[in-house]
């Protein structure tokens, strides 16, 4: 059966039909919350509650082909929403990485993704989220603005001081090691 | 870094976030699932859209035999009636509302649940805009209330530009093609052209559109750096038009700065340059197009370091409207009020990440907004002055994807609730005085 009839079904009350429309996006909705909270614990809770907005929420969602696009806001939303709970707790966030240890020998990639990691790793989460959303989902910034909840200025300005923090970053760790990264080389 | 590397930064970085994310299924997915979708749902007689079943709307009275002579009395009374009507809407046909400064109060365009409704906001009263399957969302009118805009979407994610008369009528297309990125769009004064940014193969593209899609779009050569993200043309200089916005990089600048493009000349004004590392942000024109309101931060200083200036629109008597930092412009949610007098502007999060609202009076006085930090309602993240200047609206968009509406008085920052419902930012009608 094809999405749009799996969300009909769902939004009926169909756990079967939930179920496999979840487990199509449940890769793609880990990995952004990875992304946004770099800590996979705090990740597995972010797509849990994203999971129980969604299922209690599905009968509202007006148009069945924009269920993507509504779960990326709902695991959004849960991203930031546990980061400013734990602010308020003042709980020290672990940053882990949020890769496993690379294997094989393609060094080059590897640098570069570990390379990104680290640069990632030093913007707050809600610059975070905005970046991920963007260049990872590839929503367009009106729309990340959107599922944010946030003026659209506010997102561009988010994601152009994230870059350039990332560039700066980047420039720096290049300086102090070898050149084996790509993103000096030849565009992929 | 050079503007080159840059790019290739900006390039790479998909590819790089599809490596680093490694999405697979976690193995908690189906443990998640079930706890998710053991719960209750929330009951599909909640959304009002499902309160009447299909068979009784559309189900036909029983009918008698047919009154003939009752019926052609009817159509007599009728056409008397729609006489009488026309004459009086001729007599009563209002001006149009000059394009900036205060006006009348009149419609506010929302979307809801794929259509466009005007509602009054008096008595709450809808009157549909558009109907039909196709999902239309954003309506903007234009500034002297005759037109609405609105995106309608399209295959693929992408969507079309549509105007129509404030009724509803004569609606067309303005873009010939549906648009896939597009990042901002404005009417012209006179609500005959539109101001269009949009990212297309992966560079910004500014062009100028006539509403009915009659003439080929007119692309922009704007001399600034086209990089991703990099450059908005936002709104055309009050009260004529003929000049618009630009917040933009230069080439090999890694900060933003304020232009003034001449759409006649096709010059380029520097009004606020880069200076690195303090960036610009959230530019707009005063109501009588006489300055320019922009803030700036820097990128050199973690916490917070936004200021907000207002420049006079020839580049001089630049000056703060914030002694200290935090205060900023970022449309939508900050708007000059139409007699220009004052501005909504937003303060910085507090310790629970909510942002603020204020206005500030150009004599430097302010009313805080009853929302955020420490308060039980979010600033919305739009704010619209009405016509008259005397209420705002803004748009609230909760975590589960809901939308609802506030108002709130300028006079004394209270907020309510607005009672009425959508999907979109609302847009108001300026309506010219009697």
């Amino acid at each position: 059966m094809d999405q749009h009839g799996l969300v009909e079904r769902a939004r009926r009350g169909d756990r079967q039909a939930f179920a496999e429309l979840v487990r199509a996006s449940g890769a793609r909705l880990d990995a952004t919350a990875r992304l946004i909270l770099r800590d996979r614990e705090l990740a597995q809770d972010a797509v849990q509650e994203t999971l129980i907005r969604a299922w209690r929420g599905l009968p509202g969602l007006r148009d069945p082909a924009t269920f993507d696009h509504w779960l990326h806001s709902l695991v959004a939303h849960a991203c930031i929403d546990l980061v400013r709970k734990r602010r308020r707790r003042v709980v020290e966030v672990q940053l882990t990485p949020i890769h496993d240890a690379p294997s094989g020998d393609e060094v080059g990639r590897i640098a570069n993704r570990d390379q990104l990691d680290r640069v990632l790793a030093r913007l707050e989460p809600e610059a975070r989220a905005v970046v991920v959303l963007h260049f990872y989902l590839d929503l367009p910034l009106p729309r990340v603005a959107e599922m944010l909840g946030i003026p659209v200025g506010t997102a561009k300005s988010r994601l152009h001081r994230s870059l350039g923090a990332m560039r700066s970053a980047i420039a720096i760790d290049e300086v102090a090691s070898a050149p084996a990264s790509a993103l000096g080389g030849p565009v992929r | 870094m050079t503007v080159d590397r840059s790019t290739r930064f900006d390039r790479v970085l998909p590819d790089l976030f599809d490596e680093l994310a490694d999405a697979r299924t976690p193995a908690y997915l189906e443990a998640a699932i079930e706890r998710a979708s053991s719960r209750s749902q929330r009951p599909a007689w909640t959304f009002p859209g499902r309160w009447l079943p299909m068979e009784i709307t559309t189900k036909a009275a029983p009918t008698a035999g047919m009154p003939w002579r009752q019926l052609g009395i009817l159509a007599v009374i009728g056409i008397l009636i729609a006489a009488i009507a026309a004459a009086y809407v001729g007599s009563q046909q209002r001006r149009l509302a000059d394009p900036f400064g205060l006006a009348e109060n009149g419609m506010i365009a929302v979307a809801r649940d794929g259509d466009i409704v005007a509602l009054d906001p008096v008595t709450n009263a809808t009157t549909p805009i558009t109907t039909g399957p196709e999902i239309d969302a954003d309506p903007v009118y234009s500034p002297d209330g005759s037109r609405i805009g609105f995106l309608r979407e399209a295959a693929g994610g992408r969507h079309l530009l549509m105007v129509a008369n404030a009724d509803g009528s004569a609606l067309a297309p303005a873009t010939p093609e549906p648009l896939s990125d597009l990042m901002s769009w404005s009417f012209s004064p006179d609500g005959n052209e539109l101001l269009v940014t949009s990212r297309v193969d992966g560079a910004m593209q500014v062009n100028v559109l006539t509403i009915d899609a009659s003439q080929a779009p007119q692309i922009l050569d704007i001399p600034l750096s086209l990089e991703p993200d990099g450059l908005e043309a936002s709104d055309y200089r009050p009260p004529d038009g003929r000049q618009i916005l630009v917040v933009a990089l230069q080439p090999g600048t890694q900060t933003r700065g304020v232009y003034v493009y001449d759409l006649g000349t096709r010059d380029l004004e520097s009004i606020a340059l880069p200076s690195a590392p303090n960036d610009v942000f959230g530019a707009m024109w005063s109501p009588d197009g006489e300055r320019i309101l922009y803030s700036q931060f820097s990128q050199a200083v973690s916490g917070t370091s936004a200021r907000t200036h207002v420049i006079d629109a020839d580049g001089t008597n630049d000056r703060l409207i914030n002694d200290t930092p935090g205060i900023t412009a970022d449309p939508p949610a900050s708007a000059w009020s139409n007699g220009g007098d004052r501005i909504v502007l937003q303060g910085s999060p507090g310790d629970d990440g909510f942002q603020t609202s204020e206005i500030r009076s150009l004599d430097g006085t302010s009313v805080p907004l009853a929302c955020g930090a420490g308060h039980e309602v979010r600033c919305p993240g739009d704010w619209n002055w009405s016509p008259d200047d005397t209420i705002l609206t803004g748009t609230l968009v909760t975590d589960d994807g809901t939308v609802s509406y506030v108002v709130a008085d300028p006079a004394t920052g209270a907020i309510r609730d607005a009672g009425w419902t959508g999907d979109s930012g609302g847009s108001w009608q300026r309506r010219a005085g009697e």
